[in-house]
């Protein structure tokens, strides 16, 4: 009996004592780490907006490099978001989540809308979160489309577990770009039955050099890059139409 | 710690008893993340130093240890010094945290650690688990970095992210460039490089023996 106590009365004091130096070591990194993540976002937000800092020429960048990668000056970011990003949130109605029945975003009550204002205070694009599965675990996305709701701006991937090297690709530079200027005239066929977005092998030309609706897969990332496909067809189809829907609320 | 003693431990962690090659420990993870170069350099200090903090902890220990909670101590041990590296990747280089993900947390489940700390630091004084710990994590780290160099290299043609094949296949004349080898990129190429990598160490050690 007395043995156990013993061992008890050990494990309790080495737990506490270890747990202490953990809460300890969290305590004292907590705004670091918060600070990250909060810069990590901003940039992501940026990025998907095509804002880059004025040294950055997006087609010399490395292909696997990702947005952790551009430097920022933390204080250029926030004169950025303070002069030419605002958020709005707007509520889902009941027909609009009809939208929403095979998203990640369906058990929301209402969206962010980040709007980029040009130097005449026009809006310029619409940003928001998207949602998808992927191969391990959900995909969150920041996509950007412009003003008139026909062209794809861009996209960062803020959140996956997929494996690294392969579907984890989709946060390089090089997946990434053939989001920018994608085509987005597809969701407005409301009689179109194939999706608005596809995904081929290999392209040609980026989207930048010829605007279509299709992307370049990931070798051996079939399974995310559907997933990612997926989340685009649905979340962007939604998007559009609640844009549209509340276009008198957001310009005003 | 004699340097006698020191040397042949030193030895045996990096060739003799490789964690890898010889004990066959920590196969999963030598799997999993050894596609690109830079996130198994990351996976490989990460357990260096887990390891070696693990196995200093348990042998300061080692004489207050009940026996039967000695697995559930070493767990604890383990998992709270993965805490802590999951927590200095995030605060001081949160883009190989990023780039790392769930593995960070998957050292806690790495043989190795539990391994040596079951057969060399609960029995050994704090230096030399200490020394074991730092050895058996280089052990590991560089047998994942010459697999992670290859797959990185033949698999996306770079290497530390640096397009290396594709600009020297043009130089070469081929206009295609460096056709990656995508087998190389998934799991079953790291059966295969993990597989001749224990069979050349093999034959090298049955070389020196006759």
């Amino acid at each position: 009996m007395q043995k156990a106590l013993a061992t008890i009365s050990f494990m309790i004091i080495i737990t506490i004592f270890f747990i202490s130096v953990l809460a300890f070591i969290n305590e004292s990194s907590k705004e670091r780490i918060a600070k990250n993540l909060e810069i990590e976002k901003y940039k992501s937000i940026l990025y998907a907006f095509n804002i880059l800092p004025e040294n950055i020429n997006e087609k010399k960048l490395e292909p696997t490099s990702t947005t952790s990668d551009i430097e920022w000056e933390e204080n250029k970011i926030m004169e950025i978001f303070k002069n030419q990003i605002k958020k709005i949130t707007l509520p889902i109605t009941r027909e609009q989540r009809n939208l929403l029945k095979n998203s990640f975003l369906s058990w929301q009550d209402s969206v962010d809308i980040y709007i980029r204002l040009n130097k005449k205070g026009e809006i310029a694009a619409y940003g928001f979160t998207l949602k998808g599965k992927g191969l391990w675990g959900t995909i969150t996305a920041f996509g950007v489309i412009s003003s008139d709701l026909k062209k794809m701006i861009g996209i960062d991937f803020t959140d996956q577990v997929e494996t690294p090297g392969l579907g984890a690709r989709i946060i390089e530079t090089e997946f990434k770009y053939f989001f920018r200027n994608l085509d987005l005239t597809g969701f407005h066929d409301y009689t179109r039955k194939t999706p608005a977005i596809i995904v081929v092998k290999k392209k040609g030309k980026t989207n930048s050099e010829h605007s279509t609706n299709s992307l370049q897969a990931i070798t051996g990332a079939t399974q995310t890059v559907d997933g990612v496909l997926a989340m685009i067809n649905t979340d962007l189809k939604f998007y559009i139409t609640f844009i549209e829907e509340n276009t008198q609320i957001i310009t005003n | 710690m004699t340097n006698s003693k020191a040397i042949e431990l030193i030895k045996d962690d990096l060739w003799k008893n490789n964690p890898v090659t010889v004990q066959i420990l920590g196969i999963c993870s030598t799997l999993a993340v050894t596609n690109i170069f830079l996130n198994t350099l990351m996976l490989g200090l990460g357990l260096t130093f887990v390891t070696a903090f693990s196995s200093l902890t348990i042998s300061l220990l080692r004489n207050v240890i009940p026996t039967r909670v000695r697995m559930m101590v070493q767990t604890l041990v383990i998992a709270s010094f993965v805490v802590i590296v999951d927590i200095v990747l995030k605060a001081y280089v949160p883009n190989i945290s990023k780039a790392l993900g769930p593995y960070v947390g998957l050292i806690i489940t790495n043989c190795i650690i539990m391994g040596r700390l079951e057969a060399f630091a609960s029995s050994n004084k704090p230096s030399m688990a200490f020394l074991d710990g730092i050895m058996s994590g280089i052990g590991y780290s560089y047998v994942i970095l010459v697999i992670a160099f290859f797959r990185e290299l033949l698999g996306f043609g770079t290497i530390l992210g640096i397009q290396v094949m594709d600009p020297l296949m043009k130089g070469l004349g081929y206009s295609d460039g460096w056709i990656q080898w995508a087998f190389m990129i998934m799991a079953p190429g790291g059966f295969f490089m993990l597989a001749i990598f224990i069979w050349i160490a093999n034959n090298i050690i049955m070389v020196k023996k006759s």
